[in-house]
């Protein structure tokens, strides 16, 4: 599942996932979204935004969804900000920073059940 | 927080200043008071002893002449009706015929036996009061007590002095000379006129306390009302709020008093003072207040200075937070979209390929459009914007810019109403271009997807109006003010772009002599109105 709160951002990572050959279970623009659709579709993976104004931030997406068995968490960022990162692996999740694309594919390869 | 704490030190300084100042003032003008009321005692206690010394040296030599009179040659006879005694002191009396008083004659024994102007005859052979003339019988002159006259209906005073034998040797009787105590006296004028103020009083009173003569007429020939006569005291004394000064008249055993209120008495010296007083208190503090309010204003006007630094500060820096995110996005979006189309090519369908170059291309342009935003923001803040002015029909100009804004979002439904007639305004066609860009984005961004976004040309005589009307929630009052200025962004709850575009088009438009202002919309939704001058048309119709 992809979360982001920008279309244009949203649509590259439906796009290159799906090309990636994952398969999209579902999209959000916010955080409440995002929390709300992981308990419905219950994702393996889930990749969302850290700034997501005005509502909650992939931190607490991350947070939020931590105890739902099975699903990995994913939290992409524009700012480099090591204690940010440190929160994030916290919170169980991955730390991306936001424009790799390669960077993701891999960890998505990584994170992907057997 | 340096300078208000310096500020602060300055008004706590001025007021230390202005209170030292004021107290200093205080304790000198109550010196001043005190040193100029008791040199004025101390000159009022010197005025009544030498008035004191005067009175008595008059007296002393009254009786000196009196004496010598008295004792000329022929003796005295002092015998009961005497013919020569009587001839001689109506002599004397004659000496002055406006005289209401007379002399008497009275022997060792102090019976009367000859006078002048005897209320009654019968007074002759009478005894005067032995007590008094004590004194006098024994050889020394004297002025009697206040008493009831025998020669007048008046109170007197009177002057007695010793007579003796033809060989001067035994005292044989004694002349008394009565002196009414009347206003118009000769003696009483004279006190009168050292009356001083409204309650300042000059009395001489004999031994037992009775007025001889005073500035104030109704106690003339009474007892004084002075406690202090009793005590024997002399010299200046303060009872009560009043000022009294007490000298013995030696000669005639009489008293000189002098009394005042001490209010009426140093009022003249100290009123002044305390005026003058008052003022250098209320102008202190006068100047204490207006120190503390200019001071304060000054700090008022610090603290707000510092509050709208603050302001700009935080505004600033979530510009900066803006921006780097508002490029970041279409950088990522770009190369994101292309990378995808690259890896992908081979697995990629037609359509797929199209729609992710024509996203990387939505990014592009709006990288492109920030770019423009902040240079054009940098610019207008330089002055260095520049504009292409000439006449245009502004019908086309804003035809173009919304055409090319329907080909950019082809999604979005824009309707365009334009008046028939041209609408000629002198303008930077590229710029109101962009002026009208910017309002549709900002309209397309602040409005849901499937509503009309209305554009709408009007002129009058004076003005062409360009609306740009959109049916999202508007604007609300804080909006509504700050909506033109830098970095206030967005009527969405996501707010996107800069907070530059609005800015960007209030400067353009002022620039090319226009107006711009936001409105809530009938029902809902925002309208932004440019108005701009309208002109002549040009001779040579263009495009003609």
């Amino acid at each position: 599942m992809v979360v982001d709160n920008d279309e244009d951002a949203l649509d590259l990572l439906v796009m290159d996932l799906t090309l990636e050959g994952h398969e999209i279970v579902g999209t959000a623009y916010t955080g409440e979204e995002a929390i709300a659709l992981c308990e419905s579709l219950r994702p393996d993976i889930l990749v969302v935004d850290y700034r997501m104004p005005p509502g909650l931030n992939g931190l607490d997406v991350a947070r939020a969804v931590r105890e739902l068995p099975g699903l990995r968490v994913v939290v992409y960022s524009n700012y480099h900000d090591v204690r940010l990162r440190d929160q994030i692996a916290k919170a169980g999740a991955t730390y991306l920073q936001k424009g790799q694309l390669s960077a993701l594919r891999r960890v998505l390869r990584e994170e992907q059940p057997a | 927080m340096k300078s208000t704490g310096r500020d602060r030190a300055l008004i706590a300084t001025a007021v230390v200043l202005v209170v030292a100042t004021a107290t200093l003032v205080l304790t000198t003008v109550l010196k001043a008071a005190n040193d100029g009321t008791k040199a004025l005692q101390q000159l009022q206690l010197e005025q009544v002893q030498q008035l004191t010394r005067g009175m008595d040296s008059r007296i002393a030599s009254t009786f000196q002449s009196l004496a010598g009179i008295a004792s000329a040659p022929p003796a005295w006879n002092v015998t009961k009706g005497d013919a020569a005694d009587k001839k001689r002191l109506e002599q004397f009396q004659s000496l002055n015929p406006k005289a209401r008083t007379g002399f008497f004659l009275v022997d060792a024994k102090g019976t009367i036996t000859n006078g002048t102007l005897l209320r009654d005859p019968a007074s002759v052979g009478m005894t005067y009061d032995a007590k008094a003339l004590a004194g006098v019988l024994a050889g020394a002159p004297a002025i009697l007590p206040v008493s009831d006259g025998l020669t007048t209906s008046l109170r007197v005073v009177t002057i007695a002095f010793p007579l003796k034998d033809g060989a001067q040797q035994k005292v044989i009787g004694a002349m008394l000379i009565e002196s009414d105590l009347s206003v118009d006296s000769a003696f009483n004028a004279e006190v009168a006129q050292l009356k001083r103020g409204r309650t300042g009083e000059f009395t001489f009173v004999d031994e037992n306390g009775f007025v001889v003569a005073s500035s104030n007429a109704a106690s003339l020939g009474k007892a004084l009302d002075e406690p202090l006569l009793a005590t024997g005291r002399t010299g200046l004394h303060k009872p009560n709020g009043r000022l009294v000064v007490i000298e013995p008249v030696a000669s005639a055993g009489w008293r000189t008093v002098f009394r005042q209120d001490i209010d009426e008495f140093q009022g003249a010296l100290t009123d002044p003072l305390y005026s003058a007083l008052a003022y250098v208190v209320v102008a202190a503090v006068l100047a204490a207040g207006v120190v503390v309010l200019t001071l304060g204003r000054r700090l008022r006007r610090a603290r707000e200075e510092q509050r709208r630094l603050e302001e700009i500060n935080a505004v600033r820096e979530e510009f900066i937070s803006i921006v780097s995110h508002e490029l970041r996005t279409p950088v990522a979006g770009m190369l994101g979209f292309l990378q995808t189309t690259l890896d992908h090519w081979e697995v990629m369908t037609e359509g797929e390929r199209q729609r992710a170059i024509s996203r990387a291309m939505s990014s592009a342009r709006r990288l492109h459009s920030l770019t423009r935003d902040v240079l054009d923001t940098s610019s207008i803040e330089a002055e260095g914007m520049t504009y292409a002015m000439s006449d245009v029909d502004l019908r086309e100009e804003i035809a173009s810019a919304v055409a090319a804004e329907r080909d950019l979002r082809p999604d979005r439904i824009m309707s365009l109403e334009l008046p028939d007639d041209p609408a000629w305004v002198h303008c930077d066609p590229d710029r109101v271009q962009q002026v009208i860009t910017n309002l549709l984005d900002n309209a397309i961004k602040s409005s849901p997807p499937l509503t009309p976004i209305e554009v709408t040309v009007t002129s009058s005589d004076e003005t062409v109006e360009v609306v740009v009307r959109d049916h999202g929630p508007g604007l609300s009052d804080s909006e509504l003010t700050r909506v033109f200025e830098k970095f206030v962004r967005g009527r969405t709850s996501t707010p996107t772009g800069t907070g530059l575009g609005l800015y960007i088009c209030r400067q353009l438009v002022e620039a090319q002599g226009g107006t711009i202002r936001a409105e809530r919309a009938e029902d809902r939704g925002a309208r932004f109105v440019v108005t701009l001058p309208r002109v002549q048309a040009p001779a040579e119709p263009v495009g003609a």
